[in-house]
């Protein structure tokens, strides 16, 4: 995933330097030509929801993949609205989410058009956004000819897909509706036009932003998926643990078959037990701030929090941008993170591709629920919940009884924890952070100093120094 | 059987002089529950409904249907020795005058191997132990093994020689043939002790000598036994001679001739062996004159040797009026039960030389005071050497023994697991007692208190502990020390539940498994594997059939066992390997290379441990391995777990600011050894040397996260150009079959790569005993395998042996160890193929 290109621990760096950003391996995406532009990245649309609300200063948010096409289209822009555009690449966390940090860092930027793939989550709403999906040339005949083979006249097929098909998709259903009569197509839920999308009938089922029209989990079940794409595939698997996917990606055009998949689930849980038992061992957490743009990401900051205060823990929020091994390692202190973020970013951190990258552990708030919080394991087994906001809603966190308990990670005893009443000075929960000295001299000699409020400012005039008159 | 209230149970506690504690201890299948059941049929305490049940000990229904025992169990019996008998108790410390009744506490322990660890924690709790040998097997594998234990936990041995009627029934051995058995027993056993013991040490000199009335014989089966001293008893009056002084007489190059009435240290024609003459050959005639009906002669021995037999038992015949004789004139409990009052020593008597191997603080404080004296109102010490399951799922007694002081219901006390240090606040509680407890075998009864040398149960301590804690009241206690075991937990099962949403419920039934056993680990790994490791294949079904069935009560997937294997190198690295930190400007510079041949030994046994001084630990590397001294005192850290066989040594010159990040290389080489470049097993044996740093003068782009990683990927080149080999673990393997079965033996071994390295046949029978290494990899379905081949009459004892290198470069694709590699590389999710050096090693 090119949102985190993070040094891997095992690489020597030279790779991040030297590689080319091998974003998906597609043709689809290098065959786009300058005369397709207007219509793969719909920018009648744009150009439309600029002049019609009258934006000044607009940043276009790309991914890696469309960076190369990027001045043409600005070019492209200004020379229909006479707007000044800005270009945001390299985003802070990932490129499928509204990157509204960098937006303002541009003076005065008034709006964000995001290019490509969107994980759809809610965002603060702090800047008007436009979705633009974008349309990479899909193949819609090896489309068509692919569902056709694979899902039978008569067969409950349920298709989902990545946000960039979904005018592919749009144009699949209209063919195949009257041939297959019992498929049925998803629709998303644009995070910016939800205003208006309200009314989402109840009688539907709501999975990572996509609107299956399901009225119960019964009927869910007894579909099968026909999934066009790959990105939002690992999150959907997760939550419809029981269905039987048909994989089909438009942009291996090498390959025109579908693979047919099943969640992984039971793996992945049994893995996620390892994490909540080292957790559960840790003395210290930090909680990782991969995010400024999710709804309720400060309300599941704080929901942390408390859990991790309740059960005695020392907890750091650690806020540090894009989050690679080497930023993390610094942190020796810190046994496990949490990793607070969009879904589709917390996929790479629980997948097996950062596995063995970072020296601590990297947990989800659900972890940490199934670690401490009663009653949170209950469904444990059968489902994994990679998208928090729901914990938001429950409320104030109960937490387990904290019992002495058996570690499967050390073999040995975790005593009971000393809550926190007892050293109550301790606010935050945070511990003092001891510096050490510099040579062994100095170790002997002095014992460690307390960190302290330094002073802060900038260099010209320290805030707690008079300032510099003006001559 | 006796009968006491728990009131008289608790008054004969205080009596420490006359408390005896000990283990039943032998190879499997010599006879311990046999034997313990006939002495608890004679004195044990309690619970007389139950009396004449074979097999008292074994307490759960798969010991009694696969007749072996799992779980070692404490009886508690009561016995009194009369006045002429008292007398051989000389030391003032072993008996409390007027009292005459010794209380016995008795563990009877497991003797397959698979189970050692359950023999160890015996041990611990007890002063003396009852070594029984199977006079036709002689002394086995195990038990050297566990006499080797006994003594390195300063545990007294007496012995005795049992299955006497089937070397008399099946052998059919000539008089001086069991002789020379017995002797070469005797011999053999005292060899052991002589090895593993010093006679001027604190324990003083432990041999076991027939003369002196601390070796037994007899049958465990039948019922019957003797010392010489009962002969000696018999035939006092008649020779004029003073019992001990005849004891003497009785054994060894020994004769007597009976004309002439002389004794002689060397054997004529005349003359006969005094021990054949007078104690085998009564026996021998009893043995031929009811085997082969001889009914006057019965009579006449009878008479002769003053048995009375009631009408009933007068009217059988063979080997059942066998057994009723050879009990009433040489009964087993008796026997033994004097002979472990005599030579068995009290706690009060024990405590005084085993306070310095059980104590870990200093020997002066209070706690050590209070053991060493066996003072019961010194602050309590109790050391819990395992759990035992309740009735009530997943709690568990906590077992152990009282060493000092008393503890009490209700009682307030620190429980310190065995990873406590004085002063920190970790692995602590401070909690009150539930409940104090008898424990006998099947049954407990509650007791107010427990005064020292005493063993007992404690209920409501099982949270605070995995396995061992120590109990105390003295705010300073040190902790008692953690049991060393015989076996290691090399083989591995990863279970997962049949159905996933059981998943809770296997991981909370895992954490009961790994109290209840004193070996098993039960973890969970970073590829999602539940894993279940145990000492061997019985030991692992056994422990999975607990899980399964007592602990997670939810059906069960199980995977083929696994070993564990080790990585290590078997060069040093072809070049000198340099690794860059992320940002480039630090560099670290190291080499790999192979620890001498013991030295990780001596670091598993803790000979050479982290704690050691410096200095010393120095020297003893430069003395021993020739390591250089400036080198060897510069070890920065041992790994993984800051404990295992792998060395981090600073070999730089003056270099600045390097003391800066030892942690984060340190963190790095704990990372790296824990997990190695080939599969991520862990590394054994292998020295690593830093060489030369160059740090960034700007702190901050030395820290962690630059550091770290880089030592790691440095580590992992130095192993990589140390020509890296894969090690696994070696079982020696002890098989005993008549000779016809010697070739199948072969034939099995040869096909699971097993090299025999010793053959002999055990004198004075037509068993023979074969010795071999057998990779515990192949050791799967061994024991089956060598029954099909033999037809059923060999059977093996495996036991951990050594870490062995397997043989090829698993670096050369198409060999076996990189085949090896690949599986586990596949099963723990890695990327197949081989690790490329090239993605750990920098260039300048």
């Amino acid at each position: 995933m090119a949102t985190v290109s993070g040094t891997a621990i095992t690489g020597d760096g030279r790779a991040t330097i030297e590689k080319t950003i091998s974003v998906v391996e597609s043709d689809i995406f290098t065959s786009i030509t300058e005369d397709m532009l207007e219509s793969v990245f719909e920018l009648e649309k744009c150009t439309n929801w600029v002049k019609e609300n009258d934006f000044q200063r607009i940043c276009l948010q790309f991914p890696d993949e469309y960076l190369t096409h990027s001045p043409k289209i600005v070019e492209y822009m200004s020379a229909i609205t006479g707007k000044r555009y800005y270009i945001l690449a390299d985003s802070t966390y990932g490129s499928c989410c509204v990157d509204e940090k960098t937006a303002q860092h541009v003076p005065n930027s008034d709006s964000i058009i995001h290019f490509g793939p969107s994980c759809l989550t809610t965002t603060s709403g702090r800047i008007p956004v436009l979705y633009v999906f974008t349309r990479p040339p899909v193949n819609q005949q090896n489309l068509e000819k692919v569902f056709v083979d694979n899902v039978a006249v008569d067969e409950k097929v349920l298709i989902l897909y990545d946000v960039i098909y979904e005018y592919a998709v749009d144009a699949l259903y209209n063919k195949i509706s009257t041939s297959h009569p019992f498929a049925k197509k998803s629709t998303l839920i644009v995070p910016s036009t939800s205003k208006d999308n309200q009314d989402v009938s109840p009688n539907v089922i709501l999975k990572h932003n996509r609107i299956i029209p399901c009225e119960t989990t019964e009927e869910l079940e007894s579909f099968n998926v026909f999934y066009v794409g790959q990105r939002a595939l690992p999150n959907l698997m997760l939550c419809m643990p029981t269905n039987t996917f048909k994989v089909y990606d438009p942009a291996l055009t090498s390959k025109q078959s579908v693979s047919t998949q099943m969640s992984a689930i039971n793996k992945l849980i049994r893995k996620r037990s390892y994490y909540i038992e080292k957790v559960k061992d840790a003395t210290s957490v930090g909680i990782l701030v991969g995010t400024l743009v999710v709804q309720n990401y400060l309300s599941v900051i704080d929901r942390l929090k408390q859990i991790l205060k309740k059960v005695g823990k020392k907890y750091y929020i650690v806020s540090i941008g894009e989050i690679n091994p080497c930023k993390l390692g610094n942190f020796m202190d810190i046994e496990c993170f949490v990793f607070v973020g969009c879904p589709e970013v917390v996929n790479y951190y629980i997948g097996d591709e950062s596995k063995g990258q970072f020296f601590q552990p990297i947990l989800t708030p659900y972890d940490i629920e199934l670690a401490f919080c009663e009653g949170a394991n209950e469904a444990w087994g059968q489902e994994y919940v990679i998208d928090w906001s729901f914990l938001v809603a429950k409320g104030e966190p109960i937490v387990n009884k904290v019992e002495e308990d058996v570690s499967l990670i050390t073999g040995g005893m975790r005593s009971a924890v000393i809550n926190s009443e007892s050293d109550n000075n301790e606010d935050s929960g945070a511990g003092v952070i001891n510096w050490r000295g510099l040579t062994k001299q100095d170790e002997l000699m002095n014992d460690p100093n307390v960190v302290y409020q330094g002073r802060s400012g900038i260099a010209s005039s320290y805030s707690d120094e008079p300032p510099v008159k003006s001559t | 059987m006796v009968n006491f209230t728990v009131d008289e149970i608790r008054g004969m506690m205080d009596r420490k002089k006359n408390i005896r504690n000990m283990s039943v201890i032998a190879h499997v299948d010599h006879g311990k529950s046999t034997l313990t059941d006939s002495l608890v049929s004679k004195a044990g305490i309690i619970a007389g409904a139950k009396a004449g049940e074979t097999r008292f000990t074994d307490t759960r229904a798969d010991e009694q249907e696969r007749c072996i025992t799992i779980k070692s169990t404490a009886i508690s019996m009561y016995f009194e020795l009369e006045d002429k008998d008292l007398v051989f108790i000389t030391h003032p410390d072993q008996r409390e005058p007027p009292m005459k009744g010794f209380l016995i506490n008795l563990i009877d322990s497991p003797g397959h191997v698979d189970f050692s660890s359950e023999v160890t924690a015996a041990l611990r709790v007890t002063d003396g132990a009852l070594v029984v040998v199977d006079c036709v097997s002689g002394v086995c594998v195990q038990t050297e093994t566990v006499l080797r234990q006994a003594i390195a936990e300063r545990i007294k041995p007496v012995l005795f020689m049992n299955k006497m009627d089937r070397a008399l029934l099946e052998l059919q051995l000539e008089q001086e043939d069991l002789f020379q058995t017995f002797q070469r027993i005797v011999e053999n056993v005292n060899v052991i002790i002589a090895t593993y013991n010093d006679d001027a040490g604190p324990m003083g000199e432990i041999r076991v000598d027939p003369s002196k009335g601390s070796v037994g014989f007899g049958s465990g089966l039948h019922g019957w036994a003797f010392t010489l001293k009962q002969f000696s008893e018999m035939y006092a009056d008649k020779f004029k001679i003073d019992v001990n002084k005849l004891m003497g007489r009785l054994w060894g190059d020994s004769f007597f001739n009976p004309t002439t009435k002389k004794w002689a240290k060397t054997k004529d024609a005349e003359n006969k062996r005094s021990f054949n003459m007078y104690v085998l050959d009564p026996i021998y005639k009893v043995f031929d004159a009811i085997m082969n009906y001889k009914k006057e002669m019965i009579d006449t021995l009878l008479v002769k040797l003053k048995i009375e037999l009631r009408p009933e038992e007068r009217e059988q015949e063979g080997k059942k009026l066998l057994k009723v004789v050879m009990r009433n004139w040489l009964p087993a409990g008796e026997t033994l039960l004097q002979m472990i009052a005599i030579h068995l020593p009290s706690p009060v008597t024990a405590q005084k030389y085993r306070m310095e191997m059980l104590y870990e603080g200093p020997h002066d404080d209070e706690a050590a005071v209070g053991i060493k004296t066996c003072n019961p109102d010194a602050p309590l010490m109790m050391y819990v050497s395992k759990m035992v399951p309740t009735s009530d799922k997943g709690r568990f007694y906590a077992f152990g023994r009282v060493f000092s002081g008393k503890v009490a219901t209700g009682m307030k006390a620190r429980i310190m697991g065995p990873n406590y240090v004085p002063g920190k606040k970790d692995d602590v509680s401070e909690k009150a007692i539930q409940r104090t407890i008898l424990m006998m075998g099947r049954y407990v009864e509650a007791i107010e208190d427990v005064p020292c040398g005493n063993i007992c149960g404690l209920v409501g301590v099982d949270q605070f502990l995995v396995k061992t804690g120590t109990i105390t009241t003295f705010k300073d206690a040190h902790n008692m020390k953690v049991m060393k075991f015989s076996v290691s937990p090399v083989v591995r099962v990863a279970v997962e539940p049949k159905n996933p949403a059981d998943l809770p419920k296997l991981v909370e039934g895992l954490k009961r498994l790994a109290k209840s056993d004193p070996m098993v680990q039960c973890m969970i790994e970073e590829s999602g594997e539940h894993i279940v490791a145990g000492a061997g294949e019985l030991h692992l079904e056994i422990c999975l059939k607990d899980l399964e069935e007592d602990h997670a009560c939810i059906p069960i997937k199980k995977s083929d066992p696994v070993v564990s294997y080790r990585e290590t190198v078997s060069e040093e690295s072809d070049q000198m390997c340099l690794s860059k930190s992320p940002n480039k400007h630090n560099r670290l510079f190291m080499k790999a290379c192979a620890m001498p041949d013991g030295l990780s030994e001596d670091i598993d046994k803790g000979d050479v441990n982290p704690r050691d001084d410096f200095k010393i630990r120095g020297r003893y590397l430069a003395d021993k391995y020739d390591y250089d001294i400036t080198e060897a005192r510069k070890i920065w850290c041992f790994g993984p777990d800051g404990t295992g066989p792998n060395l981090l040594i600073d070999c730089t010159k003056g270099v600045q600011y390097l003391n800066e990040i030892k942690d984060s290389v340190v963190a790095g080489f704990q990372w790296a050894s824990k997990e190695g470049v080939l599969c991520e097993e862990n590394l054994r044996g292998v020295r690593f040397n830093i060489y030369d740093v160059t740090l960034h003068a700007d702190a901050i782009h030395r820290g962690g996260g630059q550091i770290i990683p880089t030592a790691r990927r440095c580590l992992y080149a130095c192993a990589l150009t140390a020509s890296p080999r894969l090690m696994e673990p070696v079982y020696l393997c002890e098989i005993q079959c008549p000779e016809n079965a010697v070739g199948g033996i072969y034939g099995v071994l040869n096909r699971r790569r097993g090299v025999v390295f010793e053959e002999q046949q055990v004198a004075g029978t037509p068993m023979f005993v074969v010795r071999a290494y057998l990779p515990v990899n192949e050791s799967f379905g061994f024991t089956a395998d060598l029954r099909s081949n033999t037809g059923g009459q060999a059977f093996p004892q495996c036991v951990f042996d050594h870490w062995q290198v397997f043989p090829g470069d698993p670096l050369e694709i198409g060999s076996r160890t990189y085949t090896i590699v690949q599986d586990i590389r596949k099963r723990k999710g890695m990327k197949e193929g081989l690790p490329d050096l090239a993605s750990y090693l920098d260039k300048l």
